[in-house]
């Protein structure tokens, strides 16, 4: 990655309750590309950071579909074209009996995208990161919360100020983009 | 029963975690002596497992009529037990109720550990366990597939979908709390280990957001799990002719009775657990007694289900059906042991109808290990008590079970006990994050009850 000079800045907080009123007025303020880290799920961060909604969901009910699908004709493919075998004069294509294999089908290929999208879509697994060289980062994962936001460096001042004004602990310069 | 006490006090995060993370970082007697000796009943399940192997299934009391016995009903009944687990990570999940957040963990474990066990009888009962791949569709060179009109092969998919969706649940849950683990640990080379599980967890508010929406939509793909696997194992018994297996009721009568045995075991391990490893305070009788609750109500329903299955004999077309129904099965040679099970599963949950039984450990976990038994106990009347009286009279006959079959199922127990004290051992087993949350919502709960009436709907 070319070196930029974009200052990046990584304020630590106490609570949730701060950190997410420093965001919304770092949002106000004009602020766009904001990161919060926190050691607990947050309800009302997508709106806040103006973040699209994930669309794991639709991607989970493709994967589901297409197990499904591939499932069905697998099990129509098997009993009645590749190896017809007739049981108790029951008819070759025999839907209601496939219905189990399909259902269950659908569900693993559905969770099977979940998590291999989760992991896609949040970068991981990556061992290291920029941000775990930081000491009061390492409280992320435990009891502090952090904004991470960026500015042009003539603005780090300013920036810094107003952070402290709301409410953060401490201030640290990353050496980048931390998103 | 009140939410706010679903926490004895309300620790501070720090506090919260220094508790929960105190079994991985300073061990515990637990881990001592409890460990071995399971350790080293899994060890007999192995050899017993490779005798039976070696020589054959004749190892097992097994024979005509009663063809599936110890086997068959140790599957059904831990593939049953896993289903509290789900039930609670799953629709507790969807339906939002605060009290499954500490025990979700231990009861994923637990159905974890239940499927591994359950899995291990199905294979074994092939005989000739090395072909156990005969059961997937894979292009063999003689262009034979299974014949996936029969339930077996329905069992396949529905056991390795649970096994699979319980683990992807169970860890995607974890991640945070691998983390935290990993952030908190006393040196580095723990550090590293749980850095490794934790696949960079880092907390973003990205990762959240994703994370939540998977974990919202397994949840819900989970609940349908909750219902059908268990219906689909039931189908085993009730698309066969069998008098007593033969029968519409079979797959919510099975999922009612999973979730009796499921939530038993439930209490069985957060009973004592609670107190040895100190936790009252997050698993709280409040917790306890919403268990009593489900046990309640699943055991009524299995109750009815007894009832149903008279009127439905009473009025069966079929003269084999109408005789085991009303002469075989609750006079026949295992009677006492269906009038048994009515008396564990059905009449003896009633007792928590009593605010004080519900709040009693010691009464949870006497019901829960009668429960648990009769539920076995059930399980096998199904299983053997139908084979030992089929159509015809001269078909009839007895079953005995050998010295292998009671090994291999104590056997399993011990891998259970081991595998969950492995678990208890290595993994933050009370989520932590989610508790975190939990006190954050609980103290909003509080505060609103401490305000006045007309402040609350002002905020």
């Amino acid at each position: 990655m070319p070196p930029d000079d974009t200052l990046h800045l990584l304020a630590e907080f106490s609570d949730d309750v701060p950190l997410m009123a420093c965001a919304r007025q770092l949002r106000q303020d004009g602020h766009a590309g904001l990161e919060l880290f926190s050691p607990i799920s947050l309800p009302g961060t997508t709106a806040i950071l103006a973040a699209r909604r994930s669309r794991i969901p639709a991607a989970m009910l493709l994967g589901g579909v297409i197990a499904g699908s591939g499932a069905y004709l697998l099990q129509w493919w098997t009993v009645a074209i590749a190896y017809p075998l007739r049981v108790a004069g029951m008819p070759l294509d025999s839907a209601p009996a496939f219905i189990p294999i399909t259902f269950e089908s659908i569900i693993l290929g559905a969770c099977l995208t979940g998590f291999v999208l989760v992991l896609v879509r949040c970068r991981l697994p990556r061992l290291w990161h920029p941000l775990f060289e930081s000491e009061a980062f390492r409280r992320a994962c435990r009891d502090r919360f952090f904004v991470a936001v960026s500015c042009r460096p003539e603005q780090g001042d300013a920036l810094q100020g107003r952070l402290r004004d709301l409410g953060a602990m401490s201030i640290e310069t990353l050496a980048e983009d931390p998103a | 029963m009140n939410d706010t006490e679903l926490m004895i006090g309300r620790p501070d995060d720090r506090t919260l975690e220094d508790q929960l993370l105190a079994p991985l970082w300073h061990g515990h007697w637990l881990f001592r002596w409890p460990l071995w000796i399971s350790g080293l009943g899994a060890v007999v399940l192995v050899i017993a497992l490779t005798y039976t192997f070696v020589t054959g299934i004749g190892t097992w009391g097994n024979d005509i009529p009663v063809g599936w016995a110890f086997a068959i009903t140790n599957f059904v009944w831990w593939i049953g037990i896993g289903h509290a687990g789900t039930f609670i990570s799953a629709i507790l999940y969807i339906t939002q109720q605060r009290w499954r957040a500490s025990i979700n963990r231990l009861a994923e474990a637990m159905t974890l550990f239940a499927v591994v066990n359950a899995g291990l009888f199905p294979i074994a009962h092939m005989g000739r366990a090395w072909f156990f791949y005969w059961l997937t569709p894979y292009p063999a060179t003689m262009g034979l597939w299974p014949q996936f009109r029969s339930s077996l092969t329905w069992d396949v998919a529905a056991i390795s979908t649970y096994g699979t969706v319980s683990l992807l649940f169970w860890y995607l849950g974890l991640l945070p709390d691998l983390a935290t683990a990993r952030d908190a640990a006393p040196s580095v080379g723990r550090a590293r280990i749980y850095g490794l599980f934790a696949l960079g967890w880092r907390g973003s508010a990205r990762h959240w957001r994703h994370h939540r929406a998977a974990y919202m939509v397994l949840a819900g793909l989970a609940t349908a799990l909750v219902v059908s696997v268990h219906s689909i194992v039931s189908l085993d018994f009730a698309i066969a002719k069998v008098p007593g297996w033969h029968s519409t009721i079979f797959p919510p009568f099975f999922v009612a009775g999973a979730l009796l045995s499921g939530f038993a075991m439930v209490l069985i391990l957060v009973v004592p657990l609670r107190r040895i490893l100190r936790v009252e305070n997050v698993i709280t009788i409040a917790h306890l007694e919403k268990i009593a609750a489900i046990i309640l109500a699943t055991g009524s329903i299995v109750g009815g289900c007894y009832l149903l299955e008279w009127a439905s004999d009473w009025h069966d077309p079929d003269q084999a059906e109408r005789y085991f129904g009303l002469v075989a099965r609750p006079f026949g040679p295992l009677g006492w042991l269906y009038w048994t099970i009515i008396l564990g599963n059905a009449l003896l949950p009633q007792i928590f109808w009593l605010r004080r039984a519900r709040r009693s450990p010691l009464v949870l976990m006497a019901v829960a290990l009668v429960v648990q038994c009769t539920m076995w106990g059930e399980r096998f009347m199904i299983v053997v008590g139908s084979l030992q009286r089929d159509r015809l009279p001269s078909g009839w006959g007895g079953y005995e079970p050998t010295v292998v079959d009671v090994v291999i199922l104590a056997g399993t127990l011990c891998l259970f006990v081991f595998l969950f004290l492995l678990f208890l051992r290595w993994v933050p087993a009370i989520p932590i994050a989610e508790l975190k949350r939990l006190r954050r919502d609980l103290e909003g709960l509080d505060a609103a009850a401490a305000a006045p009436l007309g402040d609350a709907h002002a905020a």
